[in-house]
Formats: C-alpha cells, structure tokens, sequence
C-alpha cells in the first residue's frame, strides 16, 4: 500500500514538473535596439508573457532570446504590436525545440 | 529688466532641452532627441542648472547668477507620439555695483509634445526624425522669475543611434509674446550633439549600463528685445555655446553632468554676456 501512495505521488511530481522541464527557446530578431533600457523595456514585456522563464539580448545583432515552456506559442503579429508599443521593430523569431541557453546569462 | 531678462534667455534653452529625452538610452544633454518614449511609460526629469554672466561696464560690476531645479514629466502616449512638461523652479542673484536684488520662485512652464515623424531601424541601430511644439506658460513671477508672456516653440529633431555612438541634431524656433509692454526677442537655435560609448568597449549579454562622453554644440540666435513697442538696442545676437559632459546610463536611469561654455558671443550693444553653464541631472523611467 505504501509502496503505491508513493508511486501515485511520485507520478503526480513528474507529471506536475514534465511540462516546465522541457524548455523551447525562441530567437527574436528586432531592429532599433541600441542600448541597455531598450532591451530591458522588452524583456519586462515578454517575460509579462505566461511561461517565459529567462530573456537574454545581443544588442549587436539585434537579437533577443528566450527560453519558455514548451506550450508556448508567439506569433508575429503579437509580437510585432509588443515592440510596436515599445517603439522598436519587429522582424522575425525562429522556434527552436531546445533552450540552449546558458543558465547564468542575464539581460 | 534687462539683464534679468538676459538671465531668464540663458536658462530657457536648457529647461527645453531637459524634456525629450527617454531614459537610458544615450541622449543629449541640452538639447533634445527623437527617440521615443514607450507607450505608456513615464519619464521623469530632475535637472540643476547654475548659470553666470558677469562683466565690468562702465566701472560697474554686473553679475547675475541663476540657480534653477527643472522638474520635467513626459508620458509615451503611443510609440510616436510623446507629451511633456517642464516646470522650473529659479532663484537669481543680480548685482549692480553694490546693489544686490534677489528673486525666487517658480519659473515659466511649458508643455509640449513630441511625434515621431521618420523610422528606419536596423540590427543595433535606429535614425529617426521627429517634431515638436508648444507653448511656455507665464507660470513665473512677471519681471523676476518669469516674463508674463506666453510664447510658442517648436522645431524637428533628427537622432541617428548606434550601439556605441549617438548623435542628436535640431533646429528650434521660439515666437514670444508680450506682456506688460516687454517682449523678448524671438529666437532661433541649431543643436549638435554627439555621445561616444567610453565604457564598456565591448558588450555582453550582462552589460547593464554605458559610460558616455558627450559633447554639444549650439548656436542662438535671438531677435532685440521690445520694450513697449521700442526696440532695445541692448539686447538679442548670437552666441555659440561649447558644452563637453559625462553621461551614465543604465537599464532605468541616466545620470549626467555637462558644463556649458560661450565660445562665441556677438551680442548687441551692452547685453551682458554668459560666463557658463553647469548642468546635472537625473532621470528614471516608469
């Protein structure tokens, strides 16, 4: 009997853990982004979004990444009315099934 | 009245320029930027400005310093298009001789907004053009801290932004009005102003702010004064201003220090001429 109480539970834990386990990671390109606020305005966006966990920018490349559950969905036009409003533009983001991501990365 | 005047003249540029400018990016120091405010956030200014013009005319000492506090609020209504407003608040010291007179208080207002008129955007870069408009309100004290009069300004400034270089260019135009039979000189203005990256020389994802080196240039020039319908020959004509500063900016702030120095002054008959500036300010956004 004990034996199953703790598998229940233990199923109950993975089934709980399984979906933030698996992280998908987005790469966003956006152009106009010069400067350290510029990026931080639209990481406080996009980490407003249900499911992003970590946000990252490359100013040089224009490029924000992040890193979300994998339920996760962003389309173009969300995305391009989000740094419409923050006064940038948007041009495209690339899915990928994987965060790679490196853990200590900061914004 | 004239050489307060001629006091109230030098601090207006500078209150003007304080309002534009969102925070964190590089943005110029006395005068203004096309770079947006974000829709719906807040920005809020606090500049102290010292200014001095001095000289011996005639035997007689003339100095006039002014301390000013320059509260300056804009609010990104929607990506292109911005509101401010400026409320300064002024103590000045005029010496003649040995007289002294002194006046405090709030100074004039202004409100005015700003629209974005020209993006293009690129990986790490940005050239927008953008024009402005408003009205300076008679908030001061007629003939101490302020001149009575409401007056219209506008004028378009382009910002050409980089990861490690910003430049700003305007040119500004202020109709002034009249009130109790005074009337400043109507005045137009160029603004230049380049900010370099000092620090870091190479960005990570952890940078969280820049050092800049920032240096200005501007060039007034200002119609004579009336003075009940008469011109004042002592008043009005150009000056060109030199003005090296140090700017941090962070993710939601920007601290700042610059000083402003008259290279060149050709004014009419005895107006008195500006000694410096010093500017410093500090700005968050909400």
């Amino acid at each position: 009997m004990t034996m199953i109480v703790t598998t229940l539970f233990a199923a109950l834990a993975l089934m709980q853990t399984t979906p933030d386990a698996h992280q998908i990671q987005y790469d966003i390109r956006v152009d106009g982004i010069t400067c350290p606020f510029c990026f931080a305005t639209s990481k406080d966006a996009l980490e407003q979004i249900d499911g992003v966990h970590q946000v990252v920018g490359d100013l040089e490349t224009g490029t924000i990444s992040l890193c979300a559950d994998e339920s996760v969905v962003l389309i173009d036009d969300q995305l391009r009315d989000l740094f419409r409003s923050k006064g940038f533009t948007y041009r495209s983001a690339v899915r990928s099934d994987t965060c790679t991501l490196d853990e200590t990365s900061t914004g | 009245m004239s050489v307060a005047d001629r006091l109230v003249s030098l601090a207006l540029p500078l209150a003007a320029a304080a309002a534009a400018a969102p925070s964190a990016w590089a943005v110029p120091i006395t005068t203004n930027t096309a770079l947006p405010i974000s829709e719906g956030e807040i920005l809020l200014r606090e500049q102290l400005i010292f200014t001095r013009a001095s000289d011996d005319f005639g035997g007689t000492r003339r100095e006039v310093t002014t301390a000013s506090a320059v509260t300056v609020m804009g609010y990104g209504v929607s990506p292109r298009l911005a509101v401010f407003g400026v409320l300064p608040v002024v103590e000045r010291e005029i010496r003649l001789g040995s007289g002294v007179t002194e006046n405090s208080g709030l100074g004039d207002g202004r409100v005015f907004a700003r629209y974005e008129m020209f993006r293009r955007d690129a990986p790490g870069r940005t050239t927008r053009l953008a024009g402005f408009g408003g009205v300076i309100l008679p908030t001061g004290r007629t003939g101490e801290t302020g001149d009575g009069s409401t007056d219209v300004f506008g004028g378009l400034v382009f910002t050409s932004a980089r990861t490690d270089w910003t430049f700003d260019g305007q040119v500004g135009f202020v109709l002034n009005g009249e009130a109790d039979g005074f009337e400043h000189g109507d005045s137009v203005s160029l603004d230049a102003s380049i900010q370099y990256r000092l620090s870091p020389r190479r960005l990570s994802a952890g940078t969280r702010g820049f050092l800049y080196g920032v240096l200005e240039a501007n060039v007034t020039h200002a119609d004579e004064n009336r003075i009940v319908n008469v011109i004042d020959p002592n008043s009005g004509g150009t000056t060109v201003w030199i003005t090296p500063g140090v700017q941090y900016a962070a993710q939601r702030w920007i601290a700042e220090a610059a000083v402003r120095i008259p290279v060149s002054t050709q004014l009419n008959g005895t107006a008195l001429e500006p000694d410096y500036a010093l500017v410093t300010s500090l700005r968050l956004n909400f």
